[in-house]
C-alpha cells in the first residue's frame, strides 16, 4: 500500500512537472539555456528531462517496470538535487527553471521538497525488496 | 537487503557525477585567461568605515562630498542616506544615518511601474521610463514634483545631466533597437542619437550598456556590459571618440530569443560580460571588469574583484585596483566622489580613501 502511495505521488509529480515544460517549450528551452550549469546542453535537456519524466511515470504505472522506474526515479531526483546544490554553492548566479507551482518554490524549499521524494523513493524500492523475499521463498518452495 | 541498499547508492553516485561532469564541463570556458594585462596598484584606496544595511535591495542613487544616498528598489519612497566624512577618533564614521520618506506631490502611487531615484547635489530625481514620469526635489526638502514636461518618452535607464535634462537609453519604436537619447525641458523635448549605439547581434541585448555623467568634465559616457568598448560624449550627445576597455572581446556574445506566451523576448544563454558595473567621477571611468588577464593567477578572483580605471580625456588605460569580495560575495555598486571609494554589498556599505598619490585633488564643481 505505501509503495503504491509513493508512486502515485510521484507520477503526479513527474506528469505535472513534464506538462508544465512540455506545455511551454519555448520558455522551458530558454530557461535552461540561461542556467550556468546547462548552457551547452540546452537544446537536449530540454527534451531529455520532461521525456524521461513520462516515461518514469508510465513505469511505475505497471507493476513489472514498477522497481526499475522507482530506482530511475530516484536517480533523477538524485541529479535534481546535485544540480540545485551545484547551483547554490557553486555557481556565480542563480537562474531558475521549474514549472508551474514548483516555480513559486524558494531553492532552499526545492531542495528541501527534493530529498524528500528522494527519501520517499528510497523507501519504496527497501520496502518492495521486503515484500518480494517471502513471495520468492513460497515459489521455491513450490519447486522443490 | 543488502542488494537494494547498494544498488541505490551506485545509482546516487553515478546521478550526482553526471551533474557534476556537467557542471565542470560547463564552466570550463568561461574563465580562462584572456591576453590583455593588467597593471595593479595594492595601496590605491584604504579602509575607513563600514555600515551594515537591513536590506539588500538598496542600491546608490548617489553621492556628494560628505554623504551618500541609497535608493530602494522595493521601497521607492525610501531614501537611506549615511554620512561619509564624519569624522570621529577613529576616522570616519558611518554610524550616522537617516530613513527618509521621499513625497510626491500630486500623484497616485500606484502609477509608478519602474521608478529610480538619482541624487545629484542640490537636487533629488524620481525617474520612470516605463510610466513614463519625471519628478525632481530639493536634497534636505524630500519633496518632489513633476518639473518638466515628462510624458514624450519612455526610457529603460535615464540620468540627469544637469537641472533639466536628462539622458536615456530607450528602445527605438522605429527600429525596436536601443538608442539613446536626451530629454529637455523645451522643444523638442525628446531627441534621439541612432548611430550611437552600433548593433552586432540583435539591437537589444548586444548595445546593452551604461550611461554615466561625469560632473567635473560635463562628459556622457556610455560603455557596454558585452563587449570591450565605451564612448564619450558630449551633452549634447556628440560622439568625442570612443575607447576601449582592454580585454579582447570586441564583439557581444549574447543570444536572445522570445517567449510568445510572456511576450518576452530574453536572453537565452548566459552571456559574456566584459564589463559588470562602473562609475566616472573627476575624469575617470573605474570598470569592474570579471576577465582574468595574463598576468592574473587563476584564483585571483577568489577573494577580490578587479577594477580598471580609465582616464577620459583620451581613453587611456591607466591601472587596476582589487576591492575584497564581502562574505565570499563580489560588490554590487560604487560610485567615486572625490577622495572617496563607497563600495556597494549585497547588505553592506564599505566607505574607503583613495590613496592622493595615484587620484589628482578634483577641482569643485558647480551644478549648472
Amino acid at each position: 500500500m505505501i509503495i503504491e502511495i509513493i508512486c502515485v505521488l510521484f507520477i503526479i509529480l513527474f506528469v505535472y512537472a513534464a506538462l508544465t515544460k512540455l506545455l511551454d517549450y519555448e520558455k522551458f528551452r530558454v530557461q535552461i539555456g540561461q542556467s550556468p550549469l546547462l548552457t551547452a546542453f540546452a537544446g537536449w535537456i530540454a527534451w531529455m528531462v520532461p521525456v524521461a519524466e513520462i516515461l518514469i511515470a508510465i513505469m511505475l504505472v505497471f507493476i513489472r517496470l514498477r522497481l526499475v522506474g522507482l530506482y530511475a526515479a530516484f536517480s533523477l531526483m538524485v541529479m535534481f538535487t546535485t544540480y540545485i546544490t551545484c547551483i547554490l554553492t557553486l555557481s556565480l548566479y542563480i537562474p531558475c527553471s521549474c514549472g508551474g507551482v514548483l516555480e513559486k518554490l524558494g531553492w532552499k524549499e526545492h531542495l528541501v521538497f527534493n530529498i524528500a521524494f528522494i527519501i520517499l523513493a528510497a523507501a519504496a524500492v527497501l520496502i518492495s525488496y521486503r515484500k518480494e523475499k517471502p513471495i520468492a521463498q513460497i515459489v521455491t518452495a513450490k519447486v522443490n | 537487503m543488502k542488494r537494494p541498499i547498494t544498488l541505490l547508492l551506485s545509482c546516487a553516485i553515478l546521478s550526482a557525477l553526471l551533474v557534476l561532469a556537467l557542471y565542470s564541463f560547463s564552466n570550463q570556458h568561461i574563465r580562462k585567461n584572456n591576453s590583455f594585462l593588467r597593471i595593479v596598484l595594492k595601496d590605491a584606496f584604504s579602509s575607513i568605515s563600514g555600515a551594515e544595511l537591513k536590506y539588500n535591495s538598496y542600491y546608490i542613487a548617489g553621492a556628494t562630498r560628505d554623504h551618500v544616498y541609497l535608493a530602494n528598489v522595493t521601497a521607492y519612497l525610501h531614501l537611506l542616506v549615511l554620512k561619509t566624512k564624519e569624522k570621529d577618533s577613529t576616522g570616519i564614521a558611518l554610524t550616522d544615518s537617516t530613513e527618509i520618506t521621499l513625497k510626491i506631490k500630486n500623484v497616485e502611487r500606484l502609477k509608478f511601474k519602474r521608478p529610480r531615484t538619482s541624487v545629484m547635489d542640490p537636487y533629488f530625481y524620481i525617474m520612470d521610463g516605463v510610466m513614463p514620469g519625471l519628478y525632481r526635489g530639493k536634497l534636505n526638502e524630500w519633496k518632489a514634483d513633476s518639473f518638466m514636461f515628462d510624458k514624450a518618452a519612455y526610457f529603460i535607464d535615464g540620468i540627469p545631466f544637469s537641472s533639466k535634462s536628462f539622458a536615456i537609453k530607450s528602445i527605438s519604436s522605429l527600429t525596436d533597437e536601443q538608442v539613446l537619447g536626451r530629454i529637455k525641458a523645451d522643444s523638442p523635448y525628446v531627441k534621439f542619437a541612432p548611430g550611437i549605439l552600433q548593433k552586432q547581434i540583435d539591437g537589444k541585448f548586444c548595445t546593452d550598456g551604461m550611461l554615466h555623467y561625469d560632473r567635473s568634465t560635463g562628459k556622457l559616457v556610455y560603455l557596454y556590459y558585452y563587449r570591450n568598448q565605451y564612448m564619450v560624449m558630449d551633452t549634447s550627445m556628440n560622439v568625442l571618440y570612443r575607447g576601449n576597455t582592454i580585454d579582447t572581446i570586441s564583439h557581444a556574445k549574447v543570444s536572445g530569443a522570445a517567449i510568445s506566451s510572456e511576450r518576452a523576448y530574453t536572453m537565452d544563454t548566459p552571456p559574456v560580460t566584459v564589463n559588470e558595473t562602473s562609475c566616472v567621477s573627476n575624469g575617470l571611468l573605474f570598470v569592474k571588469s570579471p576577465l582574468l588577464s595574463k598576468n592574473e593567477y587563476e584564483d585571483a578572483f577568489k577573494l577580490q574583484s578587479a577594477v580598471d580605471v580609465y582616464d577620459l580625456k583620451d581613453g587611456t588605460y591607466k591601472f587596476s585596483f582589487y576591492i575584497p569580495k564581502f562574505n565570499g560575495k563580489s560588490f554590487r555598486e560604487f560610485r567615486v566622489v572625490e577622495n572617496t571609494l563607497i563600495v556597494l554589498y549585497d547588505q553592506y556599505l564599505e566607505i574607503n580613501e583613495l590613496n592622493a598619490k595615484y587620484f589628482s585633488k578634483s577641482e569643485s564643481v558647480v551644478f549648472k
